[in-house]
């Protein structure tokens, strides 16, 4: 396991909820730490590479990541397209990661993100922090990994 | 002012858009592009005012974009939006040219204070 000094489950709240109210504005209730366990039923996937090398991930309910999508395109209700949600999911999941590798030491490299339809497993989790708004879930991870797993191509930046 | 908005993300491109308009900016031309590469050749197909890109798209970079433009000569204003603003990512846009870089996630406000210039 690295030295790196990791953000706390706390300061990845607060990110993420600071992150919550810049997209999405008011429409939202301010984001809890959860208190039951979650169900994810899409996520997204961004690995850096550097001091620290990983995957952060951000996992989401359905009816949750539904809901995001729609504010995000400034969507009513109805049928939401599969490409559109999986782009809001992944930009979410971009704009958490590239934060969090702000608070990482530099140099350091972010991939894409890749959106899944399935829950990324918990094991080697260095840093979980589930949150609630309106109902709906969200959980962020940082999973150290060697560097050899990492399988994305590096670029600088997000 | 004509800008494009660079960004492989859809809805990304939707709120940098959607922003753009809440701000002082008037008649606004807003051109798209998916990646660096649809980026250069909008630049020299419509000679815009100003790019706005995002940092890491696939095929090429916003970086790279910036790199191959100056490379050509082109000296179009141009600013990042991006998730994460290093003080070292800043000093490598600068460096190649770059007018501003506004970290992800933005207001209206904090977009307009980084466009006040080309107003």
């Amino acid at each position: 396991m690295s030295a790196v000094q990791l953000p706390s489950p706390e300061d990845v709240r607060l990110l993420v909820a600071e992150i919550w109210s810049t997209i999405l504005g008011d429409r939202f209730e301010a984001l809890d730490p959860a208190e039951q366990p979650i169900s994810p039923a899409i996520g997204s996937t961004v690995e850096i590479t550097g001091p620290w090398t990983g995957r952060i991930t951000v996992d989401l309910d359905r009816t949750g990541a539904d809901q995001l999508a729609r504010a995000m395109f400034d969507l009513p209700a109805g049928e939401l397209p599969a490409d559109d949600l999986a782009d809001a999911v992944g930009e979410l999941g971009n704009i958490i990661a590239g934060n969090i590798k702000s608070s990482l030491p530099e140099p350091s490299s972010l991939s894409l993100p890749q959106v899944r339809y399935q829950p990324q497993p918990p094991f080697g989790c260095e840093v979980s922090s589930a949150l609630t708004w309106d109902r709906h879930q969200v959980l962020v991870s940082l999973i150290e990994l060697p560097a050899s797993e990492t399988t994305s191509v590096e670029r600088v930046g997000a | 002012m004509r800008l494009v908005v660079a960004d492989d993300s859809a809805v990304m491109r939707k709120i940098v858009i959607r922003t753009l308009r809440q701000t002082g900016l008037r008649n606004l031309e807003i051109l798209e592009a998916g990646d660096g590469l649809e980026l250069i050749d909008l630049v020299f197909q419509h000679q815009p005012d100003l790019v706005l890109s995002d940092w890491n798209m696939p095929n090429l970079t916003g970086i790279e974009a910036l790199t191959r433009l100056r490379e050509q000569g082109e000296t179009v204003p141009f600013g990042f939006i991006t998730s994460e603003g290093s003080e070292p990512m800043r000093e490598k846009a600068a460096a190649a040219g770059a007018s501003f870089v506004l970290a992800k996630p933005f207001t209206a406000e904090t977009m307009e204070d980084a466009l006040a210039v080309f107003a």
